[in-house]
């Protein structure tokens, strides 16, 4: 996030007001519908989340693994509308999609892709559900990772509730036709229409991961601290034994720190200890009003709350725990 | 002159076939079909499936060997082409076993293959 006094503002009602995010613009989520009777069996057996049952209303994050235990996608799924709605990560729903199909057998499930015919908002912030209380006479407070539909400006919505930008928010789905006055009655309600780059901050700051920064194809789940997301009682799943392996013989190589940086860097620096050694590199990084503030993944022997090590050439990164993951990591107890 | 390759099948042992008479006998079925087929998931991302059904299906490839109709999907026999099923009896003996020659990797209790 630049220094701007707009990106300012629409960071601070993130955190301590109510921002409203077009996550339909780019880089926009995918949105898929899911159904069949099989559907959610076939993602159990190729995700890392227990999926056995999902009761209407009820909302689950799981990880898609390949068979080497690398990040295919991290997706968001909620049982509603007699099927399941999901978010991929920005870009990712053909990923998805085809990933899907790869797997698919004899069973039975269709996957609609309608990232392009639905719109995505995200509400977040302390106000969030006063600010579309204001807009709804269906608004109730719903528990965690649950979903409802609610009219908003008559428009019916899917109201969900769960960490998105790594904190507590709503998401709200609905066809692409009703988004312009769902959106307007919204930000008449309150909420401050907030950009990208102030949404990249507030999840940088809320520790949260992401794909191709800090997860993806290149690293296991385990190294971007997705572990609420990894069922360990679930049984076998596309790369369980190699997740399970390097859980139980400790061989998780990086780890993803929050880390509290002394100037902006790029994306990609490298990270050393105080011999010079390699310590691991910068995978996000935000300019906010309390400092320059990033993620990284640190090679495990060095990611230890406290530490400070060398940002190269001559910078310093304080590294913390990241909150996401241990939110999320008492979620999965 | 350059011969076309003959194409890959999925044969049963007889060993495999003994066992399967058994089984589907013994589960009232030994006019039925042996289904065979691979279904996503499994640490190494595709499982092997038997399962004893009444029919085939129209789109089934039908193999017929050692006196059992094995029926398999067209997508799962792209992954089992050139598979031979055999059977691995006594106390340390593992069951049906799939050698499959197109399983690059397989999980650890050799349920699960990649290709």
């Amino acid at each position: 996030m630049s220094a701007t006094n707009s990106e300012q503002i629409n960071y601070l009602a993130l955190r301590h007001a109510c921002g409203v995010v077009a996550r339909d613009e780019a880089p926009a989520t995918g949105r898929l519908f899911i159904t069949g009777e099989d559907a959610l069996d076939l993602l159990n057996r190729l995700s890392t989340n227990k999926l056995e049952v999902l009761p209407e209303g009820q909302g689950v994050t799981t990880v898609i693994t390949n068979p080497d235990g690398r990040v295919v996608d991290l997706v968001a799924l909620v049982a509603l509308d007699n099927g399941m709605w999901s978010l991929t990560s920005p870009g990712y729903a053909q990923t998805v999609v085809d990933w899907l199909d790869m797997y698919t057998f004899t069973e039975d499930i269709t996957v609609a892709d309608h990232t392009n015919d639905t719109f995505h908002l995200t509400v977040a912030g302390p106000s969030a559900l006063p600010t579309i209380a204001a807009c709804t006479p269906d608004a109730r407070e719903l528990a965690l990772d649950t979903a409802t539909r609610v009219q908003i400006a008559n428009a019916s919505v899917v109201v969900w509730r769960r960490l998105a930008g790594g904190a507590d928010a709503y998401e709200i789905l609905g066809d692409a036709g009703q988004r312009e006055s769902v959106l307007a009655a919204l930000v008449d309600a309150g909420a401050e229409l907030t950009s990208a780059a102030a949404w990249e901050a507030h999840r940088i700051v809320n520790g949260m991961p992401i794909i191709d920064a800090e997860f993806g194809l290149f690293n296991n789940p385990l190294e971007a601290r997705l572990l609420g997301f990894i069922s360990e009682t679930k049984g076998c799943y596309t790369g369980q034994e190699i997740l399970a392996r390097l859980q139980t013989y400790n061989k998780i190589q990086r780890r993803l720190m929050a880390v509290d940086l002394d100037s902006l860097v790029a994306t990609g620096t490298k990270l050393m200890n105080h011999e010079g050694r390699n310590a691991g590199q910068i995978t996000s990084v935000t300019k906010t009003p309390n400092g320059v503030k990033g993620l990284a993944l640190v090679i495990t022997k060095f990611a230890t709350a406290g530490t400070t090590l060398t940002v190269d050439p001559t910078g310093t990164a304080t590294l913390h725990e990241p909150a996401y993951a241990l939110a999320t990591e008492l979620i999965g107890e | 002159m350059a011969t076309a390759a003959e194409p890959l099948t999925i044969t049963i042992s007889e060993n495999a076939a003994k066992h399967v008479g058994a089984f589907m006998s013994s589960e009232g079925k030994a006019n039925g079909v042996l289904r065979v087929g691979v279904k996503g998931g499994g640490c190494s991302g595709l499982t092997y499936v038997l399962d004893f059904v009444d029919n085939a299906r129209e789109t089934d490839k039908i193999i017929v060997q050692n006196g059992v109709t094995l029926a398999i999907d067209k997508k799962s026999y792209i992954f089992l082409a050139g598979t031979e099923l055999d059977y691995s009896g006594g106390l340390n003996g593992k069951g049906f076993i799939f050698n499959n020659p197109n399983a690059k990797k397989a999980c650890g209790c050799g349920t699960s293959f990649s290709v």
